[in-house]
């Protein structure tokens, strides 16, 4: 079992729900914030999602501490950063600049990539001075939301031609689809977020969990399907050949599953 | 809590009953009727003296009349006098749209033919006029009625909650006289609960105290009953009226051994039999129990004779639709059919014409249903009805006859009526925020004038206050709230320009089973639909079970959105039971008859009282054939000599060591008290042993199975007194919860069904309701509406009281536990071991899990690797 072959670039890491990158760059998956709002509408219930989100990440900050890491370079939002695409109520606005405030005593800079649900992002952005970019590249690792190609990234779109225009790309890192899966021994069965590991194209790829507590995944063993067609930018039967892991909090590890296959 | 006791109303004397008639009434009366029935001559005239009343009779015994004679005999002589005034003066309600279109047209008439005789006489008379309002009824009509107020309102209690609310509306109830509840005996359950808080806000509305009369079909307890009907403190009248109707009830077989016949052979006769006594009848009505095994046994009278069966047979149940459903029902009444098989659904309420067999196709699992089912048949008063028990296996035969017994004997067995729900008491306070504003003090005391509420504490209210004013927001804001509540004036009232709007679009207690649509997912007929299953069942599946649905099997692959993909042609063994989520659960009280009935019959057995004699004994104790006693003699006899037979003062644990350890408990109680015995006694064992434990469970017993089972640990630490304590923490992860959770969720308006006109699916309410359990358990234990779920699961469907009365009975000694070890399992634990449905209770910790699983994932490869 030659485990740690699997991840030959030891400069990312697992931490928790999210990526560390050479100990300075914090990734976070898909956030939605406000996703309880379209909910509970008119409803009544208390609001917790971001007060837990707070407190997940402070878990993460501890442990930053616990490696000497003081403050991070940037902390990368892969998109999705508020749910309600349309218009942006109140508690929305409020509870997204909280968010953003808080993270941005964290790290140097904040960068926010565009997720299909960051349609109207850009008034909450501009309010703290950030800017909302489309895809991120940094040292050969491309952040990007994965519901959208640009073609100045993909000569004809990542699925259509055998390269990829961009050949400083060697690493992609993407959120969007929320993964998880459910285990058994038929006889139990639990479900688990997920990140999924594997290679495109010639390309790493590390597809990363909703950071959303609230959110526990869109579970590839029991719905495997995409809703839509084009709904990610990795067709579905290839995701099949990418390896599971699941990480532990209690021992700070990520497990892997193998091939996603295996499960569906 | 002291139970109240009414006294019994007497039978009045029919000169003087017609004596208190208006001559018109009088002569339309004997036109149509020889006499007064027994029923009328007990309620009749305290109705007219303004007695609150419960009358309890069997079907087709002018029950309906007996209200309605009183009420039209005193409108008409207010209509002579010209007095009519423009108000509701008697509300009706039954929990049966169809129903309440039946009265409608059974008044309609005789108020017709009553106008027409008075015209004859020359006799002026004001209109007196009906209206019928259900959740079908126009806008128009609805004004129309605004306009000229029906004398006599008919209608469901969810229309009732709404014309409470509407403004114009309430206007009409300011001297409503009489109040009729019907179909009373089938309000044991939040539509009745949410009833009782109704009557009384109708109670502060009308100026007058208006005379409540309920009308019942035989019910026990009938002071309990009538309790519900008046609430606290008011004075009630309970008639009970014998019934004259004469019944005929066998205990049937399809085979004279129902253990060693093959399943072809066991298959044939059944539908032979059945097929013999159709066709020796002119109509008869088959209760099977499940929508399942309706669509089955159609399907094989048809295929077996085919000559018999073309468009003389038909289906009702609640998975048709509602066109479907009255055409049957119109055809019954016509005599067009030959034969209707149905799962539950014909038990109530409406007319269904000229009846004269009842077949009960498998237990129907209370003696008040046996009797309501069989009561279907000869629906006149003096006709005879006929009922036929067909058993299927030797649970079942036992089990049936005694339940026939009951029958016989009209021994009733009790209702079981909510209390305290705090989800229906949020939708009400709501409501009546709605109406106006109120007192605190006032709504609370209103409130617990309701049978339902009279033992609510003020902690309970002030949670639900608390709720609707938007307290256990986690932050800071209440934007979503309901109502408000001023804490100087002590005063509340509603929030919100659209609460009407929404209270009114959201309104009712049914909780929305949402049906998934089943699909063929790979293979063969890909795409394909094959049917629906209910929530519940799919809830049970894992990936790779197998099921059964319109007599084929499939195999469960996975679910998107509201559709379930499977594969076809499985050659497997089903791994649930198709019936599984509609099973409806032994009563305990016939449960305790059976217990009583093994007791008796063992003791024959401990005095060796010989074969002949022993099966003459159970002729005369159940009523029953000679086929029928010797297959239960057989069935004891075995399980006297094999092991031990259990009964109502000796529970046998059985220990049997298969594949896995079994402990089986013979704890026959019904399946709510079984539910919740056995999942507290898992708990505690899972808590020692730190691993999962398999639980069966069915009317009988239930049984565990795992490695190691500490079953004396267990059963020491559990006690009366801790029982709710520890199955509050037991039942706190389970899908049942959640899935109650949501039901109660909607019922106190957290997730609305309908915003604005547009209607959530119920996928969507799951969905809700799974982020609203996920934050309100990071809050308090205490929430009220989680409370009331945690209640409806230990109270509503299981049972924990009385399964707190067993463990009484356990420690006084009263009930011996008796430890038996066998080889193979014993007669009587062979059926559970076969049919009681599997739970798995969770304890393991979900990263011990996920530990656990990758471990075994490692050992997989290794193994992989050496090979």
């Amino acid at each position: 079992m030659k485990q740690q072959t699997l991840f030959p670039q030891e400069r990312i890491q697992f931490l928790n729900n999210a990526l560390l990158i050479e100990n300075k760059i914090l990734v976070l998956g898909d956030l939605h914030i406000g996703q309880e709002e379209i909910i509970i509408k008119h409803g009544l219930a208390p609001r917790v999602q971001t007060h837990e989100i707070i407190t997940n990440l402070s878990k993460i900050f501890d442990l930053l501490n616990k490696k000497a890491i003081k403050k991070l370079d940037k902390i990368i939002i892969l998109g999705d950063l508020k749910h309600e695409h349309g218009k942006i109520s109140e508690e929305e606005w409020r509870e997204t600049l909280y968010f953003l405030d808080f993270i941005s005593k964290k790290a140097d800079k904040i960068i926010l990539i565009k997720g299909n649900h960051d349609n109207i992002l850009g008034p909450i952005a501009s309010k703290r001075n950030l800017q909302i970019k489309p895809y991120y590249k940094y040292k050969g690792i491309l952040f990007i939301h994965g519901h959208k190609e640009y073609k100045q990234l993909f000569q004809k779109g990542l699925t259509q031609t055998k390269k990829p225009k961009d050949k400083s790309i060697k690493t992609i890192i993407l959120g969007h689809i929320h993964p998880a899966i459910t285990l058994t021994d038929n006889y139990k069965k639990e479900k688990y977020k997920c990140f999924l590991y594997g290679k495109y194209k010639g390309k790493t790829i590390y597809i990363l969990p909703s950071f959303n507590p609230i959110i526990t995944g869109y579970d590839l063993t029991r719905q495997n399907t995409y809703n839509k067609k084009d709904f990610f930018i990795i067709p579905e039967n290839k995701l099949k050949n990418f390896n599971v892991l699941i990480y532990n909090k209690q021992e700070q590890k990520v497990y892997d599953f193998w091939k996603l296959k295996k499960y569906q | 809590m002291s139970e109240q006791t009414y006294p019994r109303a007497e039978m009045r004397k029919s000169a003087e009953l017609a004596k208190t008639l208006d001559p018109l009434i009088k002569e339309w009366f004997f036109s149509k009727f020889k006499e007064f029935s027994d029923s009328q001559l007990y309620g009749v005239m305290n109705i007219y003296e303004r007695k609150n009343i419960l009358v309890s009779a069997t079907t087709g015994s002018g029950k309906t009349l007996t209200s309605f004679l009183a009420v039209l005999n005193y409108l008409i002589t207010l209509a002579r006098k010209n007095q009519l005034e423009d108000k509701i003066y008697c509300l009706y309600s039954s929990p049966l749209k169809a129903l309440n279109n039946d009265i409608y047209v059974n008044l309609e008439r005789p108020l017709k033919e009553i106008q027409e005789l008075a015209e004859s006489k020359k006799i002026e008379l004001q209109k007196i006029r009906i209206g019928l309002r259900t959740g079908d009824t126009t806008q128009s009509e609805k004004t129309k009625m605004l306009k000229h107020p029906p004398h006599i309102f008919i209608t469901t209690p969810e229309s009732l909650a709404i014309v409470l609310t509407s403004k114009r509306f309430i206007d009409l109830f300011y001297g409503v006289e009489f109040v009729i509840i019907d179909e009373i005996h089938s309000l044991g359950n939040k539509r009745g609960v949410y009833l009782s808080i109704s009557l009384e806000r109708l109670e502060t509305i009308s100026k007058i105290t208006p005379v409540r009369i309920g009308l019942s079909a035989t019910i026990s307890p009938l002071d309990q009953v009538a309790n519900f009907l008046v609430g606290d403190n008011r004075n009630c009248l309970i008639a009970e009226v014998e019934s004259k109707k004469k019944t005929e009830i066998k205990v049937l077989t399809a085979v004279s051994d129902l253990i060693d016949t093959d399943k072809y052979n066991l298959h044939s006769s059944l539908y032979s039999l059945i097929d013999k006594l159709i066709q020796e009848h002119k109509t008869t009505v088959v209760f099977t129990n499940t929508r399942a095994a309706t669509e089955r046994v159609i399907n094989h009278l048809k295929d077996m004779f085919p000559e018999n069966y073309l468009e003389n047979i038909g289906a009702h149940h609640s998975a048709l639709s509602k066109e479907y459903r009255f055409d049957i029902e119109e055809r019954l009444r016509k005599g067009e059919l030959k034969v209707v098989v149905t799962s539950t659904s014909l038990e109530l309420g409406i007319d269904i014409g000229y009846i004269d067999l009842v077949i009960l196709l498998g237990s129907p699992k209370s003696s008040a249903r046996a009797l309501q089912r069989i009561g279907r048949a000869g629906h006149k008063l003096h006709d005879l009805s006929k009922g036929r028990f067909i058993v299927l296996d030797r649970d079942d035969l036992v089990e049936c006859t005694i339940l026939s017994k009951e029958a016989i004997e009209q021994k009733i067995d009790k209702i079981h009526i909510p209390r305290n729900c705090l989800d229906v008491l949020s939708q009400q306070i709501y409501g009546m925020a709605i109406q106006k504003i109120w007192g605190i003090d006032e709504i609370f005391e209103t409130i617990r004038k309701s049978y339902c509420y009279s033992t609510l504490s003020r902690e309970d209210f002030m949670a639900v206050i608390s709720y609707l004013t938007g307290g256990y927001g986690l932050e800071h804001r209440n934007v979503y709230a309901k109502i408000w509540y001023d804490e100087e004036t002590r005063q509340i009232g509603k929030r919100g320009k659209l609460a009407r709007v929404i209270y009114m679009t959201n309104i009712g207690t049914i909780p929305e089973e949402s049906f998934i649509t089943v699909v063929v997912g790979q293979g063969d007929g890909k795409g394909s639909k094959i049917g629906v299953v209910d929530e519940g069942f799919l809830e049970k599946m894992n990936p790779g079970d197998v099921f059964v649905l319109g007599g084929k099997k499939y195999q469960f692959l996975y679910t998107k959105g509201m559709k379930a993909y499977v594969k076809a042609g499985i050659k497997k063994n089903p791994t649930i039971p198709s019936w599984f989520s509609e099973m409806l659960p032994l009563s305990f009280d016939s449960a305790l008859e059976i217990q009583r009935f093994r007791k008796l019959l063992n003791e024959k057995f401990e005095k060796k009282l010989g074969k002949e004699k022993t099966i003459e004994w159970i002729k005369q104790y159940t009523y029953c054939q000679n086929n029928i006693a010797l297959a239960i003699y057989r069935y004891f006899y075995e399980q006297y000599h094999y092991a031990k037979i259990p009964h109502e003062n000796q529970l046998v644990i059985e220990f049997y060591s298969g594949e896995k350890n079994y402990v089986i408990f013979h704890s026959l109680y019904g399946r709510r008290v079984n539910d919740a015995l056995s999942r507290a006694l898992a708990y505690l064992i899972a808590q020692k042993t730190k691993k999962d434990i398999e639980i069966g469970i069915n009317d009988n017993g239930f049984y565990f199975a795992g490695e190691n089972l500490p079953i004396e640990q267990a059963l020491k630490l559990l006690t009366p007194e801790n029982l709710r304590e520890i199955l509050d923490d037991a039942i706190s992860k389970t899908e049942v919860l959640k899935r109650r959770f949501r039901h109660c969720a909607a019922r106190s308006l957290m997730i609305l069904r309908n915003y604005k006109g547009r209607r959530k699916s119920v996928g969507k309410q799951q969905m809700s309701s799974f982020f609203l359990l996920h934050s309100i358990n990071k809050l308090t234990k205490n929430f009220p509406i989680l409370k009331e779920a945690r209640r409806e699961v230990l109270e509503d469907l299981m049972d924990i009281n009385q399964a707190k009365q067993v463990l009484q009975w356990i420690k006084d000694n009263r009930v011996q536990l008796v430890k038996i070890q066998t080889k193979v399992p014993s007669p009587f634990a062979l059926n559970l071991i076969l049919q009681g449905h599997y739970d798995i209770m969770k304890i393991e910790d979900k990263i011990d899990f996920l530990k656990r699983m990758h471990k075994e994932h490692l050992s997989s490869i290794v193994r992989k690797q050496r090979r």
